[in-house]
């Protein structure tokens, strides 16, 4: 995690502390959840979780990016001159 | 008066004024056009004029409803940006472009499905033009299999018409799915880009020209997507369709290394959403569709025209060329983040007060619809406002450095660029104007605390992903397989394939049939030849005496078959 953060980070200063705000807010919007009612339009059982979107965003987002992946590299992805005659 | 004049007319107008006119008087009118149109709009009233009676045809060309006007807004508003932004494009490509809107008017204001074809049809072939306005091989190809699969796309269509107008009456209203309902459907969903019908978009829309791919992102999909819901609204199947197409786009986006081609399969994507809403059938969803078709043409062509300003002026357009644009292109930099914060749904941004509509509407069919449709928006997020982002204009460039002082592309294009994100701040940040035109009347609170705060948890935890993900995520120079395959290495191989099958079948039929007259040939010369068929040794050489054996066994047998007969019935 921390390796692969390095090789994104041109001005140092700068990334670390976004970095630090960035943390600091996947923390709060997960405390805010548990000041909101989520009495409104709650329809199914998660939308009554607390943190749950929070969960669902992180692991969507991971499952979407390798099942892509796996995809790509056991059938749909080609060299760049594939349809070139 | 002035009320009867139908809005494509000033395109039309415009189409001919753009070869002939010069210079400022020709950016006058490309931009006077637009304005005019809406102008028309504004003051049309609700019903059907310009009828005709053609051939025993109720032709309705002009037919306008809160379904219609919506669609009509946002197109000459698109119209007018695209315009702007390619104002000093070619003039053939500006005719063409204006054709194109003029005939996408046509389409949403038709109120008979003959009328549709035609601006259907109008669409397809002046559109091929803005791919072919690139003026390379590439794009030459693209525009060919474009335009077969929309003239494939046309074909359904008409056979539909053609059979509706059997069965009864051509208007254009909700359409039941019996046989000519279905070939009806196909056609709107191979434009809607439905998969697997819709390779045809991420394979055409990035070899367009700059400004061509503008207005490709803007007309065709959405056009599509009216027609499904002024036809096909609450048809089951486009409830699953449109879930698959939200989550298909999102997974091939995630392995595209072209730019354009990356923001084509997100129109996919959210087009989805579009298809999904129209599927539910209810007033909110098709609404949802309504609204987020208006704010996806915004956001998707200012994410067009940024790309296109990228590629304008660095020349590349694949991830692993570009690279830290954001100190030489800052004003793009940050138009681009303004689009990706609204396609990503962020609140205060377009997105989120129309893609909520559509979730709250999935909720009441299903949960795992909600699902699919909330990890198919984060991972939008994760292609479009963090990937591409993160790739083209802040990241160190992986291959050759791009060595360009402070560039920014011209002033019209930052101005066009300019004004789209100013709209989708401003819907982002006071959707009422927009909720007032809907289709059906509204009562919907995007910025509710639960909505606020889940949405920003989404967000940032799959932002949260993006950093432990960041490896796999840089772009590949590959490309990656889609349906087209089917018809740019399928069809090919199956047609030689059928080729040589009957190229081989054929020969071993003139093979046989030769031999076969070869043999009666000789037999008929000389039946005694037959002695050579049942190979027993005959000397030709010496034996063969043809004049007098030959014919006297022909006599003989005469003779013998007349006195058969001659027995046989007397």
């Amino acid at each position: 995690m921390k390796r692969s953060c390095d090789n994104e980070a041109p001005g140092d200063g700068v990334m670390r502390r976004f970095r630090k705000v960035f943390y600091l807010a996947l923390v709060v919007v997960v405390l805010a959840d548990l000041f909101s009612s989520h009495s409104e339009h709650a329809v199914f059982f998660w939308h009554k979780l607390p943190g749950f979107d929070a969960l669902y965003g992180f692991l969507s987002c991971i499952l979407v990016v390798l099942f892509a992946k796996t995809l790509g590299r056991m059938i749909l992805q080609r060299r760049e001159d594939f349809y070139d005659d | 008066m002035t009320t009867e004049i139908h809005p494509c007319v000033p395109f039309l107008a415009a189409a001919l004024a753009a070869p002939l006119l010069k210079g400022r008087l020709r950016q006058a009118a490309l931009l006077a056009a637009p304005c005019l149109a809406l102008l028309l709009l504004v003051r049309l009233s609700g019903g059907a004029r310009w009828t005709f009676e053609i051939l025993g045809n109720d032709l309705i060309l002009l037919r306008l409803d809160s379904l219609s006007m919506i669609f009509c807004v946002i197109f000459v508003i698109m119209a007018f940006l695209g315009n702007l932004y390619g104002i000093e494009a070619p003039p053939g490509q500006q005719a063409a472009s204006q054709i194109y809107v003029a005939g996408s008017l046509g389409v949403v204001l038709a109120g008979d499905l003959v009328t549709l074809f035609l601006g259907w049809e109008i669409m397809a072939v002046s559109s091929t033009f803005l791919i072919w306005g690139r003026r390379n091989k590439k794009a030459l190809r693209a525009g060919f299999r474009y335009l077969l699969a929309h003239i494939f796309g046309g074909g359904l269509l008409f056979v539909g018409v053609l059979l509706q107008r059997q069965a009864g009456s051509v208007l254009f209203e909700s359409i039941t799915l019996d046989f000519p309902g279905m070939l009806i459907l196909t056609a709107f969903a191979l434009n809607a880009a439905v998969p697997p019908l819709g390779a045809w978009l991420p394979d055409a829309y990035p070899e367009a020209t700059v400004p061509g791919a503008v207005f490709l992102s803007a007309f065709t999909t959405k056009t599509a997507v009216y027609a499904l819901a002024r036809g096909f609204a609450g048809t089951d199947v486009l409830v699953w369709a449109g879930a698959a197409m939200t989550l298909y786009g999102v997974v091939f986006a995630v392995l595209e290394n072209d730019i354009r081609r990356l923001l084509a399969y997100h129109i996919i994507s959210q087009v989805g959403y579009m298809v999904c809403g129209i599927g539910l059938g209810t007033s909110l969803s098709v609404n949802g569709a309504s609204a987020h078709a208006f704010c996806h043409i915004l956001y998707k062509g200012l994410l067009f025209m940024a790309a296109g300003a990228v590629i304008h002026v660095t020349g590349r357009s694949k991830l692993t060329e570009l690279g830290a644009l954001a100190p030489i292109m800052p004003l793009t930099t940050i138009f681009y983040i303004v689009g990706a914060f609204s396609i990503s749904s962020v609140p205060l941004f377009s997105g989120f007060v129309s893609k909520a509509i559509v979730v709250s509407a999935s909720t009441l069919r299903s949960g795992g619809l909600e699902l699919v449709l909330t990890t198919a928006s984060m991972g939008t997020f994760l292609s479009i406002g963090l990937k591409l982002l993160f790739a083209v204009f802040f990241k160190k460039p992986s291959g050759e450095a791009i060595s360009l002082k402070r560039r920014e592309p011209p002033r019209h294009m930052l101005l066009a660029m300019g004004l789209a994100s100013i709209m989708c701040v401003s819907i982002g940040v006071w959707p009422a104007p927009l909720y007032r035109i809907l289709p059906y009347p509204l009562a919907y609170h995007p910025y509710t605390r639960d909505h606020v705060i889940g949405t920003l948890q989404l967000l940032l935890w799959t932002g949260f992903g993006f950093m432990v993900l960041i490896k796999k995520l840089e772009g590949k120079s590959t490309i990656t397989l889609d349906t087209d395959w089917l018809y740019r290495r399928g069809a090919p191989r199956l047609i030689r394939g059928v080729a040589a099958g009957y190229t081989a079948v054929a020969a071993s039929a003139e093979r046989t049939l030769l031999a076969t007259g070869r043999n009666v040939s000789t037999l008929w010369s000389n039946p005694l030849h037959v002695w050579r068929a049942l190979s027993i040794p005959y000397d030709d050489e010496r034996r063969f005496r043809p004049l007098l054996i030959v014919h006297m066994v022909w006599i003989l047998s005469v003779f013998l078959a007349a006195a058969l007969v001659f027995w046989q019935f007397l």
